[in-house]
């Protein structure tokens, strides 16, 4: 046998006995997906009343024979708010239940007694539970804004002399979070802006706005709708950096990053807008534009923000809601 | 666009410049001037009387120029520069110009020994470490299909050696010996699959290389590697993630008195790992061998192999798939009046170059089991063992070929249980060149015949588990040449698939997390006919008329057929 076929058939021999291999199968227990579908612990809730303003939670329990798709619903008895958690498992515990108090859409939950369902789809079975909610969630981040005492006198507000003008504090209707929101609206068929505030650092103490200096992992949100009908109105965020810690903002040599929601992309109905801090653009007319200081995403060194309400002079009557400015770190707000 | 523009207009210059110098230097050609141009004109007719939404004629088309400038300054460099002009007609394929710089490279050799390339470059290795699968359905098709799957392969580089379109640098070299040994051959190579966003994704780097051993005509070894990689602190992100796969390879050679043997294997180990995250590793091997014997008197080839691939093998550079499954058609991308997305169909895998792609990817992509449940990632297909074989006979006179195959395989490990799939398949193809019988004909006359079937099945003490799928492919393909340049094309392929399937729901990590009923039970039918005119070998003018049905009775979407006129220039030069 010469050395070739020794070689090669050791080297195949060695390739095929050396190496071990796992022998486990793959996937799921075809017993957990296509067993016989039993509830082996009832639907239960980890506490009967929870404070989500001192930063409790509540999670649910319940744990089935096979793995089944679930819904649990909470719905609150004195509001119009709603939580849905949906998942497929065998378990349900705190690593896939918690609430943490936020809603699945607005209005936000208040204080009061909520119901949670349980339903399953294997069997379309359904529990139910109450829990007390003893205080509201307070949206975890850096508030700038939320108009619970109308305008503050440390912001600058500016409104043109048209007509039907608003810029005011409300609360009538679904109010996304707390009790008032700000309308901002009118007609200016001279000039693009119609009103603006500025929210300046120096209104929120010593350390202005307290942001980190990390902007990935800073977001800027907001709650906005749009009057139906109207598609009009542009709100222009500017994020002004004082990068030279002068206390004043120069705009031809330090950095503005701006933002702009059209009215065309609102929705009638209360949303959520997000942005990563570090997603933000410099901007000129809406276009980009190269920023005028050192380039980079500062936001521990945001001096002002400014909330531009624009709109074309030619097309009339212009509106849009606002509510709950907030800075959050590491995730978009929640609501 | 202004910079496209720019470079167009430097390459154009060029080449009006050297050329005409060229011309008058023809015997040392120095900057030469090549590419291809393309016309292709489209008109489908959607055919569903029910879809009152839906537009139902579209027409579209497109012009290209694609012109390379290469230039030799010397023995030892080449360069070679393409840029793309294309301007659409309009309707689904767009409108207006576009430029592009197609390809960019260039090569050359070191001390007349060390060959290199930088820039755009086609490579490939093994089929379990570096290789581009030639995507479904391209089996049997004879020149009708082909006229548009050649315009798709040739826009995404795809060609007949299955290698993938990189950027990067290779190099090759060799050492020659006196004796012992004939040759050390060395190939290695560097890309970039995925730049860094600064963010939280790093650059991510494919790389590797081959070294086989030419003992003689008789034996050779080698050794591969590759791996895709994350070059750490390109980004934020401390995540990392490696894929080495180490492969060796034997070939054999024996002659007898009147067979030529040759016997090849591959075995090796595979790691897929993410540093600095909860992922657990996937380590896992195979093992690939086929022996072949060729009967020197009659050319009969029989191929006899085995395979073994774990459930746990990872090959990104093996298992990218060429066809992505989960984009939307360009052509009619939703029909209906509920516009529920069109499912690709036999039409979309010929013409539809927006589902093709380049791009490596880690992730176990989404395949049709309806086309190709047995490998769909090729050799390189996890969780395979079992054997093959092959049967190839030639006519002396070129009149037929003929050849037969076969697979049986069989899970390694089970899938929500111990219960294994198993696996055949059939395939059958034979090609019938009577203008060979024919001592004064030098037209074409041949007429080719295509059969692959497949089947899986699985049973499991669930019937909700249990598999039975079975598919098949009919291809009848006929070429006549009518005068020295003129030639009839016509085709007839048959695609059904019946039957179900529990497909695996992968997660990022590419383990199976859940399964997903499947079931089908399509039918495609498509004729073509097709008029040729070759003006040389490398320009051709084909104009095609074909029709393609399409049911599916389990998929809840309406049967439809679809109409197709077309006119398609092509040039070379």
């Amino acid at each position: 046998m010469n050395i070739r076929k020794i070689i090669t058939f050791a080297l195949v021999l060695f390739a095929f006995t050396s190496c071990e291999r796992e022998e486990n199968s793959e996937g799921p227990n075809l017993d957990d997906l296509f067993g016989e579908f039993k509830v082996l612990d009832n639907f239960e809730v980890s506490a009967a009343s929870v404070d989500f303003s001192t930063g409790e939670q509540v999670f649910f329990t319940s744990r089935f024979s096979t793995i089944s798709a679930w819904e649990i619903t909470i719905e609150s008895t004195t509001s119009d708010a709603k939580k849905v958690i949906e998942g497929r498992s065998k378990v349900i515990d705190a690593s896939n239940s918690i609430w943490d108090g936020s809603a699945s859409d607005f209005p936000s939950f208040g204080t009061g007694l909520c119901t949670v369902t349980l339903l399953v789809l294997e069997d379309s079975s359904k529990q139910s539970k109450d829990v007390t909610v003893t205080g509201a969630r307070v949206p975890n981040g850096i508030v700038v804004a939320n108009f619970e005492n109308g305008i503050n006198p440390d912001w600058t507000l500016f409104k043109q002399a048209g007509a039907n003008m608003s810029f005011v504090t409300r609360d009538t209707g679904v109010v996304p979070e707390g009790s008032k929101y700000l309308d901002m609206g009118g007609e200016v068929d001279w000039d693009w802006l119609i009103g603006l505030i500025d929210f300046p650092a120096t209104a929120y103490g010593v350390n202005g706005f307290g942001l980190n200096s990390n902007p990935t992992d800073l977001y800027f949100n907001l709650i906005l709708r749009k009057k139906p009908g109207l598609t009009n109105g542009i709100i222009l965020f500017q994020f002004k950096e004082d990068e030279n810690e002068d206390g004043t903002f120069t705009e031809s040599s330090e950095d503005m990053y701006s933002v702009e929601v059209k009215g065309k992309d609102l929705t009638d109905d209360w949303s959520v807008y997000s942005i990563k801090y570090t997603d933000l653009k410099a901007l000129v007319n809406g276009a980009p534009s190269t920023p005028n200081g050192n380039g980079q995403h500062n936001p521990d060194m945001l001096h002002t923000l400014s909330c531009l309400f624009l709109a074309d002079p030619s097309s009339g009557y212009s509106q849009a809601d606002m509510d709950l400015l907030i800075f959050t770190e590491g995730e978009a707000l929640k609501l | 666009m202004k910079l496209e523009k720019y470079i167009a207009l430097i390459l154009l210059t060029l080449f009006v410049g050297y050329e005409a110098k060229a011309q008058k230097e023809e015997k040392v050609r120095k900057v030469w001037a090549s590419g291809a141009s393309r016309s292709v004109f489209q008109q489908n007719n959607l055919l569903l009387d029910t879809d009152t939404t839906t537009p139902k004629k579209l027409m579209s088309g497109h012009t290209l120029v694609d012109l390379a400038i290469n230039a030799k300054p010397n023995d030892q460099t080449f360069l070679h520069g393409m840029v793309r002009i294309r301007n659409d007609f309009g309707g689904f394929w767009g409108s207006g110009v576009t430029f592009d710089i197609r390809q960019l490279y260039v090569k050359g050799l070191v001390g007349e020994a060390v060959r290199y390339q930088l820039g755009d470059m086609n490579y490939k290795l093994t089929p379990f470490t570096f290789y581009s699968n030639n995507e479904e359905l391209s089996s049997h098709q004879s020149a009708g299909l082909s006229i548009f799957r050649d315009m798709v392969r040739y826009d995404m580089f795809y060609d007949e050696d299955n290698t993938w379109r990189q950027q990067g640098a290779a190099v090759d070299f060799a050492l020659e010996f006196e004796k012992g040994i004939d040759e050390l051959e060395v190939n290695v190579f560097s890309s970039r699959n995925r730049a860094s966003d600064f963010a939280q994704q790093n650059d991510r780097v494919f790389f590797g290389g081959n070294m086989t051993l030419k003992q003689s005509d008789l034996f050779s070894l080698g050794v591969n590697y590759i791996d895709l990689m994350d070059l750490a602190g390109t980004s934020k992100s401390k995540n990392e993630f490696h894929n080495p796969v180490v492969t060796g390879t034997t070939k054999w050679n024996y002659s007898l008195k009147k067979y030529d043997l040759e016997l090849n294997t591959e075995s090796g180990v595979s790691r897929m790992y993410e540093l600095n995250t909860a992922k657990e590793e996937l380590k896992d091997f195979f093992l690939d061998m086929e022996l072949s014997g060729k009967h020197k008197k009659t050319g009969t080839t029989v191929r006899f192999g085995y395979t073994n691939v774990g459930p746990q093998f990872r090959s990104v550079g093996a298992q990218s798939k060429r066809l992505n499954f989960e984009a939307l058609n360009l052509m009619y991308s939703r029909y209906e009046n509920g516009q529920l997305p069109r499912a690709i169909s036999q039409m979309d895998v010929y013409q539809d170059a927006s589902l093709y792609q380049l791009r490596l990817d880690p992730q176990l992509q989404a395949f049709s089991p309806a086309y190709d449940n047995v490998m769909p990632y090729g050799k390189a297909t996890p969780n395979r063992k079992g054997f093959n074989l092959e049967v190839k006979r030639e006519s002396k006179n070129e009149f037929y070929e003929i050849v037969l195959g076969g697979k049986i395989l069989s899970e390694i490990v089970g899938q929500g249980g111990d219960d294994l799939r198993n696996f055949n398949t059939l395939d059958g193809e034979l090609s019938l060149r009577f203008d060979k019988l024919m001592v004064n004909r030098k037209k074409p006359l041949e007429l080719s015949l295509g059969y692959t079937s497949s089947r899986t099945e699985r049973t499991t003490s669930f019937t909700e588990a249990n598999v039975d799928l079975k598919s098949a492919m009919l291809d009848l393909g006929l070429k006549v040449g009518l005068s020295s340049d003129f030639e009839l094309l016509a085709n007839y392929r048959s695609i059904t698939a019946q039957g179900n399937e529990l497909l695996s729901v992968r997660n990022l990590n590419t383990e199976v997390v859940d399964f997903e009923a499947y079931s089908t039970d399509l039918v495609e039918s498509l004729v073509l006919i097709g008029l040729r005119y070759n003006f040389s070998k490398k320009n051709r003018l084909d104009i095609v008329w074909q029709k393609m049905n399409w049911e599916d009775k389990k998929s809840g979407n309406k049967d439809y057929g679809i109409n197709q006129f077309a006119i398609a220039y092509n040039l070379k030069f």
